[in-house]
């Protein structure tokens, strides 16, 4: 079987590449995903997907029926990317086995080994028991998960492809990865009716918050505190200020909102006449198709178990296969970064694990790059896992003739 | 009338064309790499191009073949003989693709590409394992529990069934009536035909059982299979990696190695191997002759048939073979599948023939 899927790969590596130089040829922020949904749409029916849908939130969603639909394996990756530095040196091309543009790790070197894995089985004639579902969602970088939980509230179970496993193409460098810490964003805003008592206790409290976190921990930035902004309105005065926090694996959203408060009413106890008010900071977001949504700016952190079975049967299917299976997590080092698992795994309890073929380390940075060999690997190592989730096992029969 | 057979395998498609009696082809080759970069369009359209070319070197006009002739690995159960494809033909094929997940949808792809290339001609299908369809009960139960077994479809098949139906068929023309089959391919089979119907076959519910190959396991103790599972934490993919491609004499040697490499050009360091390899078969001769009482014949057939002259110099000096009253003849069978599916396909379009005269 593997041979046969390597066989078939080989065949298909200029057109996965060509692919994926596509998508990172179109532009294609947050909310503004509609050209690179189009380009996705158009593949998946071009590469004979059984259904192509693209939804009311801009998702694009193609599906391989299997014969029995015991199970359906979903491919999540997203559409969209994080604005370009102006000054990016590195213009989409491919240069030495790689694939240089914005989003050529996150996401879009994902999606293109995502939909080709699946197209790579459907080639190879390798028939399939469950469903495989591939998604590119929208609004993933600055709509928090918005398109990704439109496609498992509606979408998907509309289509009666509500999924039992999902793996995101996000960038782990060929790891196996299942999980990582949140973060969550909160307003702080200090009122009161001296504007000079009300700046001092912004200052207050951004310096005790500060120290509350200590010095950055090993694993990337754990705090982020923006400089406050005083108004005047009706006599009375507000500081506002955006605190940003590292939502640890046990720590929750209620938890930290209420730590925080506590936080910064201390630092104002002595004061007098001033309210405190600290809430997750949160935002309407307009989809490309026009659909609005409100997003809260809290990623909750995430976690597969490591010895779920979906977790030890991509490790045996990749051992089998001859590829790396190493686990891990992401370590978002910057607060603000995530993957829809946080989503997946906490609102929809569908286990959930990460194998894609960017790494993390070039996510969001200037010269983002993903290494072409990776893609195919990825569309290799995917296939393979998704055999062995949902194909009809292949015992005791080889690539060779009897 | 021409006939066209066709023998697919993952690795690739082999064609032959008859003319008249299915003797010797006119015309044959082989597609490498079917599975892989050779997409089943373009491989037929070689086919068709081979056949054309063919027609003009011999100064006739090209016509299409009288008739397909396929054969399939798997499938006998349901289809005990040859059959001329129709849709409800395909759809029984289709309920077949759990048991033979890597042939069946590659078989229906082609046939997909036949009718494409090859409008209104009849494609017949030959069936390796309807040879063992009335194979006793003795020899294709497991002893399982019978619910299990019957629910699930647990038994036993043989594999090679074309080469062992072109053995009889050799071997009864020189008298013999219990005859021992080896068909010696990269995963062999050996099997017992007394009367012309198999009463012993070594492979089992896949063609893993049985004898070792040149990658392949054969006969394993389960408990085995339960160890590595739990104690290296072996998934079924691993397992199938491992017993299917890792296995037999690669196992052995660490080399990939053939059945030609190992009999025809002996090495010492290949001594262990060949030793394991012929008692092994030894063994699978003596099952043979304790269901039939005795051997008249050994055919050994497959594409190592040759290199099996040296085996059976050496299967000759065995005691159990030394012993025989009647001394038990050795013929050698290169490559009879295309033979028979012509020759099947060939019978079928003659009564299709006539029925559409009639």
């Amino acid at each position: 079987m593997y041979a046969i899927l390597q066989s078939r790969l080989a065949s298909l590596k200029a057109d996965a590449a060509e692919f994926a130089q596509e998508l990172v040829g179109v532009e294609s922020l947050s909310l503004h995903e509609e050209q690179v949904a189009e380009l996705v749409e158009q593949k998946m029916r071009a590469l004979g997907f059984h259904q192509v849908v693209r939804d009311d939130y801009g998702n694009v969603v193609g599906a391989l029926l299997g014969r029995q639909a015991t199970a359906t394996l979903a491919l999540v990756t997203h559409l969209d990317t994080v604005a370009a530095a102006k000054d990016d040196p590195h213009p989409c091309r491919v240069e030495d086995g790689r694939l240089y543009g914005l989003g050529a790790a996150d996401c879009k070197g994902g999606i293109a080994a995502q939909l080709y894995a699946a197209y790579l089985l459907k080639y190879s004639l390798l028939p399939l028991d469950g469903n495989l579902v591939v998604a590119a969602t929208v609004a993933e970088e600055n709509g928090l998960g918005l398109g990704v939980r439109g496609l498992l509230e509606r979408t998907l179970p509309e289509m009666g492809l509500k999924p039992d496993h999902i793996i995101l193409g996000e960038p782990t460098g060929l790891g196996l990865y299942y999980g990582h810490d949140g973060w969550m964003e909160m307003d702080i805003e200090v009122e009161g009716l001296n504007p000079f008592q009300v700046d001092d206790i912004a200052r207050n409290i951004a310096t005790d918050l500060g120290e509350a976190m200590g010095s950055p921990e090993a694993g990337g930035e754990n705090f982020v505190l923006s400089q406050h902004a005083r108004r005047q309105h009706g006599g009375v005065a507000t500081a506002s200020m955006r605190v940003a926090r590292r939502l640890r694996q046990h720590g929750d959203e209620v938890g930290m909102l209420t730590q925080v408060t506590h936080e910064a009413r201390q630092s104002a106890r002595n004061s007098g006449a001033v309210e405190v008010a600290v809430q997750v900071r949160q935002d309407a977001q307009r989809l490309y198709t026009g659909r609005t949504a409100v997003a809260r700016r809290v990623v909750s952190a995430w976690n597969t178990d490591p010895f779920d079975p979906l977790m030890t049967r991509a490790r045996q299917a990749l051992a089998a296969a001859g590829c790396a299976s190493q686990p891990g997590k992401w370590q978002l080092g910057r607060l603000g970064m995530g993957t829809a698992g946080s989503v997946l795994v906490n609102e929809f309890k569908v286990p959930t694990i990460g194998y894609g073929p960017g790494c993390e380390a070039q996510a969001h940075e200037r010269g983002e790059f993903v290494e072409l060999e990776k893609i195919y690997t990825a569309i290799y190592g995917t296939a393979a896992i998704a055999h062995s989730l949902i194909g009809i096992p292949v015992c005791g029969w080889t690539a060779d003739e009897i | 009338m021409q006939i066209l057979t066709l023998v697919p395998s993952p690795q690739a498609l082999r064609y032959a064309v008859f003319s008249g009696r299915p003797t010797h082809p006119e015309g044959e080759g082989l597609i490498h790499d079917y599975r892989g970069a050779m997409p089943c369009h373009l491989a037929l359209l070689k086919i068709q191009k081979a056949m054309q070319a063919a027609a003009h070197a011999r100064r006739a006009a090209p016509l299409p073949p009288a008739a397909i002739g396929i054969r399939v690995p798997f499938g006998g159960t349901e289809f005990p003989g040859p059959v001329a494809v129709d849709a409800d033909v395909v759809r029984r094929l289709e309920t077949l693709t759990p048991a033979a997940p890597l042939h069946i949808p590659a078989l229906l792809e082609l046939l997909q590409q036949c009718t494409a290339h090859f409008p209104g001609v009849p494609q017949v299908l030959t069936f390796d394992t309807a040879f063992f369809a009335d194979l006793p009960e003795r020899e294709h139960l497991y002893a399982l529990d019978a619910d299990l077994a019957r629910v699930h479809g647990l038994r036993r098949f043989g594999y090679c069934g074309l080469h062992h139906a072109a053995a009889w068929q050799r071997a009864a023309r020189s008298g013999a009536t219990r005859v021992i089959s080896l068909c010696l391919e990269p995963q062999p089979e050996l099997a017992a035909i007394q009367g012309g119907r198999p009463v012993y076959v070594t492979s089992g519910i896949t063609p893993l059982e049985g004898l070792p190959g040149q990658t392949t396991c054969g006969d394993l103790d389960p408990g085995l299979v339960m160890l590595l599972a739990e104690e290296l934490h072996y998934g079924p993919e691993r397992l199938n990696t491992l017993f299917t491609r890792e296995s037999g004499l690669k196992g052995l040697t660490g080399s990939a190695l053939t059945f030609d490499e190992l009999f025809a050009a002996p090495k010492t360091e290949f001594t262990l191997a060949r030793e394991v390899i012929c008692y092994r078969i030894l063994q699978a001769c003596g099952m043979a002759m304790a269901a039939m009482g005795g051997a008249d014949a050994v055919v050994i057939s497959g594409r190592y048939a040759l290199a099996g002259r040296a085996l059976a110099a050496w299967l000759k000096r065995q005691a159990v073979f030394q012993r025989q009253t009647v001394p038990v003849a050795f013929h050698y069978l290169r490559t009879p599948v295309e033979r028979i599916v012509a020759g099947q396909a060939l019978l079928l379009a003659r009564a299709s023939a006539r029925r559409a005269a009639a």
